[in-house]
């Protein structure tokens, strides 16, 4: 409970929404404690939508590498799949409505998108809370549809970072982040591209951070999308 | 219950979970009823069933196998002898393809229902007391009539630059899914069914490539579009076999004569023979290769048409029928040649850009060649920015490795 003395702070999102290609990229890079980390200090579940949990185990890549940790990360609860019985959970009104409202507006959003990708931002949308999907390109044809996406969107990068600034990862665990994902031919940022993980940092926007500690990143934002969720710990 | 759909069907939940590209354990847990359906699976899996999405979250058991209780489309390819687990497989894709077409279809917001008034117009001009053929031949008039094929004196199966080729391109602007692909282990020669979700439905003509010949699968492709007028409306699916010559059903006359009319009718065989110079008496390999590189059909329905037609008695038939024209053929029309030769004519761009392989979905156990111009559609969408890479990708039914590898060049090509 916040004291009168203290300065109120908004609350934190309840949940971060993974869509498929950031949990490939989580696993790929053996981050799953940036999730813990996420969930422990900051009560914010990390969670997957149905669509999600579909394509990630069908997916060969993934499943041949990951099949064990992902399960394993379900079963003890570092990531949530979101159906009608984890989300009562997360909402306050009655979650067989809220599920419906997410499938009612999934169902248009995957006119444009593919399933994932569809309910993942659908239940950002109705929910409220940050989705973490790479695909720029999603929110380009979002927005040529008219469809309403939550802002910011997440990549595995601003994860990255967040964990940077929180004090979980090095700017040296970072680098072994970003020259394995580039080595497994993933996509990483356009800051992160060409350079170290340490120079492309001042060119990359944070849309995560701590507001109690300081940022780091480029100090402006580089592009219409980013937008910053300022999130607090809740513990230590 | 999902469980009992997929029985009465005959549908293995193995087989169809590997075609719907969901992991086995997750899909037998949904129709175990230990997990519940989402919801974002359930429009495509009522649209490949043929069921209301009621009918798949219901916990309701039913007589667990009973065909009757399997889908009226499911309950024709589960009943038919000669059907295969691979021709099933098939439907199911195609099935799928046709949930994904509707959804095309919102997306570009044009929706194609021509085929409703042919259909009907078809049907209601059919003289109910005449003989079978007589009524395959009107329906052909009356389709070549709205289609304005009337003028047509080349083959339908011609190829008009830029559409297509006009059998095909006819039938797709009228809203019909047309797809032609190779089943190996399978006797089907072709079918006709209805795709998308009930209630908005739309017929699907089906040809198996597996060593036909162009020729004869423009034939396949009218004679199931004859039983789709007719009679997928009562019987939910028509199936031809191979080598079934002997057309022991009244409809299949009807098909027969329907095809034959709408692709070589008397009009058009004059019309060749007299550009091409030919005299009916003393037509030579080069001759009958003419007539149907012309017609754009098998040498014996051209012959059997011009026999009809009163142009050669039955006795040149049979001997027009013994005169080996394949050489001839190849030089006079692409279509006699393979694929492999057609590429090697055409060079590297053509095989670069639609060679079977393109097309090919690669996501599902079973592999299904999608039409060129849904390739296309979906491309250009990707293009425009109107959906996803993603998406096209769940469009195209293969995965990011084959989408980069296929569509990369070509739509960097665009953005550059």
């Amino acid at each position: 409970m916040v004291s009168g003395a203290e300065p109120a702070v908004p609350p934190n999102p309840s949940l971060l929404l993974l869509d498929s290609d950031v949990a490939f990229q989580i696993f790929l890079a053996e981050q799953i404690p940036i999730l813990r980390h996420m969930k422990r200090k900051y009560g914010i579940q990390p969670a997957v939508v149905e669509a999600v949990d579909v394509e990630v185990r069908r997916n060969k890549k993934f499943r041949s590498r990951f099949a064990k940790a992902y399960q394993k990360s379900l079963d003890n609860g570092t990531i949530v799949v979101l159906d009608t019985r984890t989300l009562r959970a997360f909402v306050t009104t009655d979650a067989r409505s809220v599920y419906e409202s997410i499938q009612s507006l999934g169902l248009h959003y995957k006119l444009f998108l593919d399933y994932g990708e569809s309910y993942t931002h659908a239940a950002a949308v109705v929910l409220q809370v940050p989705a973490a999907s790479n695909d720029h390109k999603a929110l380009v044809v979002a927005e040529n549809n008219g469809l309403e996406i939550h802002q910011p969107v997440l990549w595995m990068f601003h994860l990255v970072v967040f964990a940077l600034q929180t004090g979980l990862l090095t700017e040296r665990d970072c680098e072994a982040i970003r020259k394995k994902l580039l080595e497994e031919a993933e996509g990483v940022p356009r800051a992160f591209e060409h350079c170290s993980f340490a120079n492309g940092l001042p060119n990359f926007y944070a849309r995560l951070a701590d507001g109690f500690i300081p940022a780091v990143g480029s100090p402006t934002t580089k592009s219409k999308w980013d937008h910053r969720i300022t999130v607090f710990a809740s513990q230590g | 219950m999902l469980c009992n759909l997929l029985d009465a069907a005959g549908l293995k939940p193995k087989v169809c979970a590997d075609l719907l590209g969901i992991d086995h354990k997750i899909f037998h847990e949904w129709i175990m009823g230990q997990r519940p359906i989402p919801g974002f699976i359930v429009p495509e899996l009522s649209s490949v069933l043929g069921v209301p999405p009621h009918a798949i979250t219901s916990t309701k058991a039913v007589s667990s196998g009973s065909p009757e209780n399997a889908p009226a489309v499911w309950f024709k390819f589960r009943e038919a002898d000669k059907l295969t687990d691979d021709d099933r497989e098939v439907v199911v894709l195609i099935r799928k393809l046709g949930y994904f077409i509707d959804q095309l279809e919102e997306i570009t917001q044009i929706k194609r229902i021509s085929w409703t008034v042919l259909f009907e117009t078809i049907r209601n001009g059919r003289d109910k007391q005449a003989s079978f053929r007589d009524q395959g031949r009107t329906a052909a008039r009356t389709f070549r009539s709205i289609c304005q094929l009337g003028h047509a004196m080349e083959g339908l199966g011609g190829v008009i630059k830029g559409s297509g080729d006009q059998i095909r391109g006819s039938l797709r602007s009228l809203g019909i899914l047309v797809i032609e692909g190779p089943i190996q282990k399978s006797e089907l020669e072709g079918c006709s069914f209805h795709v998308g979700p009930p209630g908005g439905e739309r017929p699907c003509i089906f040809a198996n490539t597996y060593k036909e010949t162009w020729f004869r699968r423009n034939m396949v492709l009218m004679h199931e579009l004859a039983h789709a007028i007719f009679d997928i409306e009562d019987e939910a699916a028509s199936l031809d076999f191979k080598g079934e010559e002997e057309l022991r059903r009244s409809e299949e006359h009807r098909a027969e004569a329907f095809a034959q009319q709408a692709l070589v009718p008397k009009e058009v065989l004059n019309h060749i023979a007299q550009t091409k110079g030919l005299r009916w008496e003393a037509l030579t390999a080069c001759g009958i290769a003419a007539l149907v590189a012309n017609a754009q059909v098998e040498p014996k329905v051209v012959l059997r048409a011009a026999q009809e037609a009163g142009f050669i008695t039955a006795d040149l038939a049979s001997r027009y029928l013994q005169v080996q024209i394949h050489g001839e053929l190849k030089s006079l029309t692409e279509r006699a040649l393979s694929t492999k030769e057609y590429f090697d004519r055409k060079g590297p761009d053509a095989a670069a850009l639609w060679s079977p392989e393109l097309r090919t979905t690669t996501i599902p156990a079973r592999a299904l060649r999608l039409p060129v111009p849904y390739v296309k559609r979906v491309l250009e969408l990707v293009r425009e920015e109107r959906i996803t890479d993603r998406k096209a990708m769940e469009f195209l039914m293969i995965d990011e490795h084959a989408f980069r590898r296929r569509f990369g060049r070509m739509l960097e090509e665009v953005v550059a």
